[in-house]
């Protein structure tokens, strides 16, 4: 049996005491990147995303016509839509908070527990979800095709007026990809204006860095690193779990951006938390101690001056709203 | 566990049939005897996010030893050359280190479930 050949010397965790303690991370180590990636697969171009702008706004992807991605994913809402439960999922089990689709393009993996692996992927999934647009892509694929305003835009986008499930997740994929947070007052900071943000904030960000070590997942320019974890909510929702039977992945949850939060909230994946006071203090505590909690979730405590710093630090990652006006839709 | 994988596989799970793959992996191949003491053992470098690039050419039965030298946990799955999919212990601590042991020719995709920015292909050419 060819399984007798992968001997695996599973459960040698070994500790070898080569641990190094973390560098100090500079203001640099969040400098906003310089292009929008795309995959060899999608490049990014202006016809597609133009195309994909409009496929975005357009209701008739929703089964009965009412809905479009827009509708949740609200330019005037950060890209999200601001409530708790979401749209429709007033009696959906472990209904999840909206994420928003800003600065999407750099994500490694999407959706809360991580189940699509890309923009092209993940484009399908709330079209074809009964609690949100609620259709199906061998229907939706035909009402498009019977809008004949819709086939000069993509052949403008792929050469001809073909429409096919592959063109409109490409589509909508690079319009996501171009929705970019504006440049914040912390941007301005990191490239030299040192009268960009306050002291207070100053003093947030070394905390955000070191004692509360926030940095620990929220990394890079988009203050997240993609990464799953469990920090001790009392959420019932198996999170990335119910995908990776392994015990740090159950009640795990992707990092979010902390770039353009809403002042009111709601924040965490169940939306139970309606202030960054709320969940400053969450982390302090550490949350609900279980053998999948994060190792990450290493309870400190803040004074109120240092509680204040670290919000103050977390608005300086407001650009304000990025407007996008809503395309003339194809007849 | 197969009748499960197979129905995995009939409703096109794909995650949660490559995850169940591990598991009866990972039952299996620890019954498994110790290997032989001189087989080659490497050593590949995970450092924050990423494995560091390595000099060496592996070969089949050849040990390799992954060492976590970031301060943060992970938790390494390797995709085998048919989709299988084989998780090294559920976390692997700061400093820690695991062992696997290179099973047969073919490219290894090296990624950590709880940062999925972390990815590195090995090419293991036959003998």
């Amino acid at each position: 049996m060819r399984l007798g050949g992968l001997l695996l010397m599973l459960g040698l965790l070994v500790p070898v005491g080569i641990g190094q303690a973390a560098d100090p991370v500079t203001r640099e180590a969040f400098r906003r990147p310089a292009d929008i990636p795309s995959p060899p697969s999608n490049p990014l171009t202006a016809e597609k995303a133009a195309l994909g702008k409009m496929l975005f706004f357009d209701p008739r992807l929703s089964r009965d016509r009412t809905m479009s991605c827009a509708t949740c994913h609200a330019p005037d809402k950060r890209w999200s839509d601001g409530r708790m439960p979401p749209l429709g999922a007033e009696h959906v089990a472990n209904a999840r908070r909206t994420p928003t689709v800003l600065n999407s393009a750099w994500l490694n993996a999407l959706m809360w527990d991580g189940r699509a692996a890309s923009l092209e992927a993940q484009a399908m999934l709330p079209i074809t979800t009964p609690h949100e647009m609620n259709f199906d892509m061998p229907a939706l694929l035909e009402r498009l095709r019977q809008i004949e305003g819709y086939r000069p835009h993509f052949a403008g986008a792929f050469g001809d007026g073909t429409i096919s499930q592959e063109r409109v997740t490409q589509a909508l994929a690079s319009f996501q990809r171009t929705l970019v947070s504006n440049a914040a007052p912390f941007d301005r900071w990191v490239e030299g204006d040192e009268s960009a943000i306050s002291a207070s904030a100053k003093r947030g960000f070394c905390l955000f860095t070191g004692k509360a070590n926030c940095v620990s997942c929220h990394k890079s320019w988009r203050f997240t690193d993609d990464s799953f974890h469990d920090i001790g909510l009392s959420s019932p929702d198996p999170g990335r779990g119910a995908h990776v039977p392994i015990t740090p992945m159950q009640f795990a949850f992707k990092t979010p951006s902390l770039r353009d939060l809403p002042i009111t909230g709601p924040y965490m994946h169940d939306g139970s938390m309606f202030s960054l006071e709320e969940v400053i203090r969450h982390y302090e505590d550490g949350g609900i101690a279980r053998k999948s909690r994060s190792a990450e979730m290493k309870p400190f405590q803040l004074t109120d001056e240092e509680r204040q710093a670290l919000i103050d630090f977390l608005r300086t990652l407001d650009g304000g709203p990025l407007v996008v006006e809503a395309p003339r839709l194809p007849e | 566990m197969i009748r499960n994988m197979k129905e995995g596989i009939r409703r096109g799970n794909l995650l949660v049939m490559q995850v169940m793959t591990a598991c009866m992996l990972t039952v299996l191949c620890a019954m498994q005897p110790a290997q032989a003491e001189g087989a080659p053992q490497h050593r590949m470098i995970l450092s924050h996010h990423e494995f560091e690039p390595w000099d060496f050419t592996p070969k089949v039965g050849d040990r390799i030893e992954i060492v976590n030298t970031s301060d943060i946990v992970h938790s390494i799955y390797i995709t085998y050359p048919d989709g299988a999919v084989l998780t090294l212990g559920d976390v692997q601590l700061p400093g820690q280190s695991v062992i696997w042991e290179v099973p047969a020719a073919g490219e290894y995709l090296f990624k950590c479930w709880i940062h999925p920015v972390i990815n590195a292909r090995m090419q293991v050419q036959p003998d």
